[in-house]
């Protein structure tokens, strides 16, 4: 008689582990090959077959924020830490806008609807079907006329404007998932509308809206279309930036590339660890019931 | 003085469903009121009505002489305990427990002093600092009662308070709350399909049907007087014997309104002691006759007044049997000691005990 098999229920024997080892290595190997490219010098980014071992180097990292004068030898600021902050600055604002107004609008739209509720919040998401290169004359033509084009201002309202959708339809899913009992012992225990909202629903949702954050975070991070059209010299964004550094006479330095697309993935992964939890929470919200 | 009172209270949705039908409601200081009925006929919206969750549609509703069809929840001063619960799941209970006093701008002290003092009744000082996800359902149970009982309302509203229990947790809880509310000597109101539950802890019960107020009585007088034929089927378990019947004759008046009646039933001619109300029919009329399981005790073949079946099915339940009699197409139902219990197929003779016998007219109103 053969011994039986014995598998713990609940629990991946090696073999899977493995498999799914092998998976996420191939999904995480262009963001390995651009963190390696980082630390190499010119010749070894260059190098085929591709170099795996290699001694590593700074100097892209400098290079980001400094730039070698063509005379003199000294350095001149390239302008990219002005870049980062812009990103951060405009992403960060926008982004938090759009999830304070689209909380808002969404518990209006879950707990007081207007007559035809539904074909508003049909129209707010139709702005959000069209490709935004359709989009883009028009709107370059309205900053013109109304002198925003290069401004803060601006590309933080159109952010913001393209992020409300999600954001107002993310929020409403979750205040359509509470318990309305709840609010309703938060009235009868002395609770003004604005304490229900405030104290009792939005805590309920944190997780959720913290998701959503990431979401509109990492999309809004990564825009590159309005920033390259609506954004000036004082507010270029680091995509933009990016962009420029390829090309010229030297062709493209991918050592100083990787290097930024590896600072400029940073702040993105430090979010979404810090929200880690929350995150869990907020996608998979309203598929666990009291 | 009534400290609830309702007056053809009336709720129409928009879809034109009359939830609540031209109810009249009173409750008494320290008296607790249970609202009993299936699901669907109205309590809950009623209860939501007092509470101010709802509005009314026509009607008033008076709280302590004063009338609040228009004053939002938060200002009835009225608390209620929901069926879900409804704990405030970012909140530990401790906190669960101090915000209705928040919202009455009560000092720090006072908060805590209350927020003590509850916990200790109701055995809640090891779960203070757990949030609602992380507690049982008799706990979480507890801390809904906590928080309705830790101000100082004009009334307390309990939805459905022990149908997420189990059976054993539910008795406790059931002697804890009956207990809890005796001391408080405020209104009560209880919305309840559960009739053991009604039975147990009302002062009265009002039992409804499709928005309408049946029946208010006391939880005895609801059993024994029931005034037609919906509250007759739906208080008492095993359900009550109703029998097509004819009134054949009414003899002389006999003591203490008493009246001796004769009833055709079920092919048979039986007599039995009933109110006098009965007098009121005519001879001949349709009666139905009302007969609680429990009143029927076996009788000899030859005994007068009595009703022969043969027994279909016997159900043991522990110390008693129910036995199902079948005659001419009508079921009776007859708990019996489990010891007496009849033997399937027998032909067996029943008759009503004296003073049980429930006469109902042919519109379904109690009669005698």
């Amino acid at each position: 008689m053969s011994k039986p098999r014995t598998h713990v229920i609940g629990r991946s024997g090696w073999g899977r582990t493995l498999g799914a080892g092998a998976v996420s290595a191939l999904y995480f190997f262009p963001v390995y090959y651009i963190l390696m490219t980082a630390f190499k010098t010119r010749p070894d980014a260059l190098a085929m077959p591709i170099k795996f071992l290699f001694t590593p180097t700074l100097d892209n990292f400098y290079s980001v924020f400094e730039r070698a004068d063509i005379q003199g030898g000294g350095t001149t600021d390239s302008g990219f830490s002005h870049y980062f902050f812009n990103s951060l600055f405009i992403g960060g604002t926008s982004v938090s806008l759009a999830l304070i107004i689209g909380t808002a609008a969404a518990y209006g739209f879950s707990r007081f609807p207007l007559k035809g509720n539904d074909t508003y919040l049909f129209i707010i998401l139709t702005t959000r079907m069209l490709p935004p290169i359709i989009a883009i004359i028009p709107i370059f033509v309205l900053f013109r006329v109304f002198g925003l084009s290069g401004s803060y201002t601006g590309i933080i309202a159109l952010y913001t404007a393209f992020n409300l959708p999600f954001s107002i339809w993310m929020a409403k899913s979750f205040f359509d998932d509470l318990d309305r009992d709840i609010e309703d012992a938060a009235r009868m225990d002395g609770s003004s509308e604005w304490s229900v909202f405030r104290k009792i629903c939005l805590p309920q949702v944190y997780g959720g809206l913290a998701a959503t954050f990431v979401f509109a975070v990492i999309l809004t991070w990564n825009e590159f279309l309005f920033a390259l059209m609506l954004t000036g010299t004082e507010t270029r964004t680091v995509p933009v930036a990016i962009a420029r550094t390829i090309g010229g006479q030297v062709g493209v330095d991918w050592g100083l590339l990787s290097a930024i697309e590896t600072l400029f993935i940073i702040p993105v992964v430090i979010v979404t660890f810090l929200l880690q939890n929350q995150l869990l929470r907020g996608v998979t919200f309203g598929t666990i019931r009291k | 003085m009534f400290e609830i009172r309702l007056e053809k209270l009336t709720k129409r949705f928009g879809n034109g469903l009359v939830a609540v039908d031209k109810a009249d409601l009173e409750v008494g200081r320290g008296e607790v009121m249970c609202l009993l009925g299936p699901s669907g006929c109205g309590k809950t919206t009623m209860l939501r009505m007092i509470a101010g969750l709802e509005s009314a549609t026509s009607g008033d509703i008076m709280i302590a002489g004063k009338r609040v069809n228009d004053l939002p929840a938060r200002e009835r001063n009225v608390a209620m305990a929901f069926q879900f619960y409804a704990l405030y799941p970012s909140l530990s209970v401790e906190d669960n427990l101090a915000y209705p006093l928040h919202a009455e701008k009560l000092s720090k002290a006072e908060i805590a002093a209350r927020v003590a003092r509850v916990s200790e009744a109701l055995d809640l000082k090891s779960i203070l600092r757990r949030r609602p996800h992380q507690l049982g359902e008799g706990e979480k149970q507890r801390v809904a009662v906590g928080r309705s009982i830790v101000r100082n309302p004009t009334c307390f509203l309990f939805d459905e308070p022990l149908s997420r229990l189990d059976i054993q947790l539910r008795q406790t809880m059931r002697t804890q709350i009956k207990e809890i509310l005796s001391k408080l000597d405020k209104p009560t109101v209880i919305v309840t399909h559960d009739q053991i539950e009604a039975l147990t802890m009302a002062d009265r019960i009002a039992v409804m049907q499709q928005g309408k107020v049946e029946q208010i009585a006391s939880p005895h007088d609801l059993f024994s007087k029931p005034t037609n034929l919906f509250v007759a089927s739906f208080i008492g378990t095993p359900q009550m014997n109703l029998l097509q019947a004819r009134l054949a004759d009414v003899g002389p008046n006999g003591a203490n309104g008493s009246i001796t009646a004769r009833f055709a039933v079920l092919g048979e001619t039986i007599s039995a002691v009933v109110d006098r109300g009965v007098a009121k029919l005519e001879s001949g009329s349709r009666v139905t006759l009302g007969i609680r399981p429990r009143s029927f005790e076996f009788v000899d073949a030859r005994t007068t007044d009595a009703l022969h079946a043969s027994v279909d099915i016997t159900e043991p339940m522990g110390a008693e049997t129910l036995a199902h009699l079948v005659e001419q197409g009508a079921d009776l139902r007859c708990v019996v000691p489990s010891n007496a219990a009849p033997t399937v197929g027998d032909r067996v003779a029943v008759r009503c005990k004296a003073g049980q016998l429930h006469v109902f007219d042919d519109s379904g109103n109690l009669v005698g």
